[in-house]
Parts: structure tokens; C-alpha cells; sequence
């Protein structure tokens, strides 16, 4: 009867170590889908923000994690195109503890949307904003479109006044011949309006479009001119004015994702000296001086900080958001219970925090807002660099007054 | 005894008859068509594209179609352990139906896996052909899913060989 009694307390004691060796010896994990562009036609802006997201969870798991909680970065190769990125989300959607799902495309961050609701799951997409004025469970990286595009026209409004020329200046806009370039149009034209500036007619051209002349000759009156798209067909656009003349008496401006130091600015350096660039994040020196951004590229990267793209602090600041949000929502309910819908919660309680160190402006996710910051800085092309003309600007609201 | 057994034999026969018959049901109601269904690789596809026709799908369901990848087939993009690639989405309409095609991009990446450079006359990506590793000529798998109800189709799409001139 005792020797069964030893039995018995053996076989406890050995279940007792052996499930707290199990519990000790697990990584408590959760986990970031990304459906990147890696080696497809976007894939030039693809690569440098997540490489940034990457080595932002590298960053904040060889510090222990948050709360000991790693977080595991899922990369996806979607080539900018939908169905794959849709299928891709299929396979992975049930990876245990995914919390977020990011979207480096405009059209991929819409096909996702639905199923990341139905899943409960919080989207990180681009700067549509749709997504700012239905406020679901997607957020947007920084300011959308149409809020930078109505913070030009401020600049410009002020600056028509600050030379003493009477009424209101005339402006022009050209872009690509798509969603994506006619996006700053949905709440920017209303802005134009109401602030009583004049829009031409927008000009719109074909991605791949070798020559733009015969689209900026329509906008020869203007008094400033927006030159949408990514790096660095802005820079070939201004390349146009250029020889057009056009550069002597009207002011460019190019948005957020507009010539880099690298890029555009480089390429061609005499046709873009002073175009304005105006970003929700850090561009020129400024980033690549920034010393969260500096200590990473050169960690994990081990290349020359002139190499750093900007897009890559954006990267960087999605895994610092996460890990801001996930350190809430394990607080709230603990690593057992955590959900996504926790996560969901916890982002919307990050308002008015300075999450980026000052990639850029202080958090603005809330219960109401999407929009990953609301402020914006003005640069402008002096020789070879980006030159900050400006301190963090607040931006208009253009959004509430289109009806998406 | 026997007549009870035989009373229970009815009710389980009617039980599985009805399940066997319902599920049958289901699967023949969630239909995909190709049109067309064989075809060879030409440019011609991005200006006459793959079409698919989807019936019998939940109302405003999401289908996503993929293309299940032969084994010893390597796709530009994908990880080795993938065994499948979406090349089309379809938005379903009040009765279930949908009608879609698959874009120039999925064509271009996935049938004919083109390479994407950067163009310096453009300053833009561009597909390259030259780089191209196209799918080769064989019958492929397709499944359809639905995103909320998990119906499924599987059909067959063929691309062809290119004969003299083609």
C-alpha cells in the first residue's frame, strides 16, 4: 500500500516538472503577416519598408520582447497583385496569435479589408482616405493623400499673400492616370474650393509615360503645380517642366512618397532645385540622422546610411506602433487571452503619443481617427539635399468633405 | 426486436441518404467556368484576358481562385513549400454569382512570370519578358474558395503548346 502511495506521488511529481518545463521552455509569441511587394513592379518601396518593419521587431526582440513576448515577422512576396495577396492571407490567416496584417499597396490593403474585418484583425494600409472616413479596423500608416495635398495649398495660399499679389493663386495638378493619382483629388479639390483657390483641370497620364510635356502644357498658367506619384517619376515630370521653362516662374511641389536624395533628387538634380516635398515622415539628413533609424540600418543592415531609403523609418514605426499596442493589450488581458481584437482596442489608445521618436508626428489612432499621425514637414531640393523648411504642420481635415 | 432494428435501419438510410444528398447539393452548387479553358501564352492575354464565370457562392461572398502549382514547378515570388498562387478574386452579387477576370498583373506574374526592372527612360518598374520564366505548356488545377462559406470548385485549365507562328 505505501509503495503504491510512492507510485502515486512519483507519477504527480514527474507530470508537475515536466509540464512546467514544457511551459518554461515555450517562446511566448505573436505574430505580424506582411503581403510585401518584394520582386514585383512596387517592390522599389516594397523592400526598403520592410526591411525597416523587419528589423524593427529584430530591434525590439533582442531586447527581450514586449513583456517577454517575441513578435514574429511573417513576410509574403505578393507582387503588388491582389489575388495573390488575398490567397496568401487564406493560407496564413490562422497562424496562432496573428494580430496584424500589413499592406504595402494601396489596391491589395482593399482587397484585404473585408476578410481582416471579418477576421477581426487590425490592417495596416497605405494612405487612402477611404479608409479614414469609414473608420473600421484598418489604419493608415501616416496622413492620407488628400490631407497633405490640402497642406500644400495652404503653404501656397500663405506664400501668395506673403509676396503681396492680390486674389488667389492658380494651381495646378498632375498624376498618374489611376486611383492612386486621382486619390488627393477626393477632399483636396473640395479644399481648392472652399479656401477659394483655383484647380485646373487635373492632368492625368499613363504609368510609364516617357515624356509629360504634352500634359504639363495644359497647366502653363498655374502659380503652383502638384506633381503626384512615387519617386522618381515626380522628378522626370519637373525634368519636363524644366525644359519646358516652366520651373522659372511656377513652384512644384511633390508629396510623402516624392523624390529622395537618392532617387529623384540625384537623378535629376539641376531641373529639381527647389521643389518642395512635403512628408508625414522624415526625408533628407533628417532621416538618415535619425539615431533609432541610424542604429538599425547599420545593426542589421551593415550598409552606408547614404543607402538607407526614408521608407524604411516607416517600417520601422509600424513594428514600434505594434509593439506600443501589444504592451497595452497584455496588460489588459495577458498573453493567454490575447486576441485581435484586443490589439484592435489597444491601437486606438495610442493617440497623442510620440510612438516614431520623431520618424513622424505624434500617434493619432484613437476611437474615431485612422490616421497613423496628422502633421506633416515641408522640405525643399537646395544642391544635393532636402532641406527641412518647415517644423511638424498640422494638416487639414479634406477628408470630411468628400463623400466616399 | 427485428422490427425495431429495421425501423432504426429506415431512419439511419433516410438520415445519411438526406446528408449525402444535401452535401452533394452544396458541392454541385458552387461552379466555376473558365473561358477560355485552354489557351497558349501570348501577349495577346493581357488584352483578352482569362475570364472566370463563379455561380452558387454565398451572397456578397469573396472568392478567391487559385492556381495549385505542380510539383517541380517554381514560381518567381513564392517559397518552395507553396504549393498554390491566387491569380484571381471574385466579388459575388445577391444570388451567389460573380464574374471576374484575371488582371494583367496576375498574368504577367504568375503565367508568365515576368522579372520587374527599373526603367531609366521611364523611371519606372517594367515588366521584362526576357526574364520571363513562363509557365510551361500542361493541364493545371485550379480550386475556387469561398471566403466565408468554404465552398469549393476544382476545374482544369490548360495552357497549350506554341506551334509554328504562334
Amino acid at each position: 500500500m505505501r509503495a503504491l502511495k510512492m507510485i502515486g506521488l512519483s507519477i504527480v511529481f514527474l507530470v508537475f516538472v515536466s509540464i512546467s518545463i514544457s511551459s518554461f521552455g515555450a517562446e511566448r509569441e505573436v505574430a505580424y503577416l506582411s503581403l510585401g511587394d518584394y520582386t514585383g513592379p512596387s517592390a522599389n518601396t516594397g523592400i526598403p519598408a520592410d526591411s525597416g518593419c523587419e528589423d524593427g521587431f529584430k530591434y525590439i526582440n533582442d531586447k527581450g520582447g514586449i513583456q517577454g513576448v517575441k513578435v514574429k515577422f511573417i513576410p509574403v512576396d505578393t507582387r503588388y497583385e491582389v489575388a495573390r495577396a488575398v490567397s496568401a492571407y487564406k493560407q496564413l490567416r490562422k497562424t496562432p496569435k496573428l494580430l496584424v496584417v500589413g499592406c504595402p499597396g494601396t489596391a491589395v490593403g482593399k482587397g484585404i479589408a473585408p476578410l481582416a474585418n471579418a477576421d477581426k484583425l487590425v490592417q495596416l494600409a497605405v494612405a487612402d482616405g477611404e479608409f479614414v472616413a469609414n473608420v473600421s479596423r484598418t489604419f493608415i500608416w501616416g496622413q492620407c493623400y488628400q490631407d497633405v495635398f490640402g497642406s500644400m495649398l495652404d503653404w501656397m495660399v500663405k506664400d501668395w499673400r506673403q509676396k503681396g499679389k492680390a486674389g488667389s493663386p492658380t494651381v495646378g495638378y498632375i498624376s498618374w492616370d489611376n486611383a492612386y493619382g486621382r486619390e488627393a483629388l477626393r477632399g483636396g479639390k473640395e479644399y481648392a474650393e472652399k479656401i477659394g483657390v483655383k484647380l485646373l483641370p487635373p492632368k492625368l497620364f499613363p504609368p510609364g509615360t516617357a515624356d509629360h510635356s504634352q500634359y504639363l502644357a495644359f497647366l502653363k498658367d498655374a502659380d503652383y503645380i502638384f506633381a503626384g506619384t512615387p519617386d522618381p517619376t515626380p522628378a522626370a515630370v519637373i525634368r519636363d517642366a524644366y525644359r519646358l521653362g516652366m520651373t522659372k516662374n511656377i513652384q512644384f511641389f511633390c508629396d510623402t512618397f516624392g523624390p529622395t536624395m537618392s532617387g529623384g533628387v540625384k537623378a535629376y538634380n539641376k531641373e529639381l532645385q527647389g521643389t518642395i516635398v512635403v512628408s508625414w515622415f522624415l526625408r533628407g539628413l533628417e532621416a538618415r540622422n535619425h539615431p533609432l533609424a541610424k542604429e538599425l540600418w547599420t545593426k542589421y543592415r551593415k550598409r552606408p546610411m547614404s543607402e538607407m531609403s526614408p521608407l524604411y523609418q516607416i517600417g520601422i514605426v509600424w513594428a514600434l506602433n505594434y509593439a506600443a499596442a501589444l504592451e497595452i493589450a497584455l496588460k489588459e488581458v495577458g498573453y493567454d487571452k490575447i486576441t485581435p481584437d484586443d490589439m484592435y482596442k489597444a491601437y486606438q489608445k495610442l493617440t497623442g503619443r510620440n510612438i516614431s521618436q520623431g520618424m513622424q508626428g505624434l500617434c493619432a489612432y484613437s476611437p474615431t481617427s485612422r490616421r497613423g499621425s496628422e502633421e506633416v514637414k515641408f522640405y525643399q531640393v537646395k544642391g544635393e539635399e532636402l532641406v527641412p523648411i518647415s517644423g511638424w504642420t498640422k494638416c487639414p481635415d479634406t477628408v470630411s468633405l468628400h463623400k466616399f | 426486436m427485428n422490427l425495431f432494428s429495421a425501423k432504426w435501419m429506415v431512419i439511419v438510410l433516410m438520415v445519411l441518404f438526406s446528408i449525402s444528398f444535401s452535401s452533394g447539393t452544396l458541392s454541385a452548387q458552387a461552379k466555376l467556368t473558365i473561358k477560355p479553358d485552354k489557351t497558349v501564352l501570348s501577349q495577346q492575354l493581357l488584352k483578352e484576358p482569362i475570364k472566370f464565370f463563379g455561380s452558387g457562392w454565398g451572397a456578397g461572398e469573396t472568392v478567391v481562385i487559385e492556381l495549385l502549382i505542380p510539383k517541380g514547378i517554381e514560381m518567381r515570388g513564392l517559397g518552395k513549400e507553396e504549393d498554390r498562387v491566387g491569380i484571381a478574386v471574385g466579388t459575388c452579387n445577391e444570388k451567389g454569382d460573380f464574374e471576374t477576370t484575371m488582371g494583367t498583373l496576375a498574368t504577367l506574374n504568375w503565367f508568365f512570370q515576368v522579372a520587374w526592372i527599373f526603367d531609366d527612360k521611364t523611371t519606372s518598374m517594367k515588366s521584362s519578358f526576357e526574364k520571363a520564366n513562363p509557365l510551361p505548356p500542361g493541364e493545371y488545377e485550379i480550386l475556387a474558395t469561398g471566403a466565408i462559406t468554404d465552398k469549393e470548385c476544382r476545374v482544369y485549365f490548360e495552357i497549350l503548346p506554341h506551334t509554328k507562328g504562334q
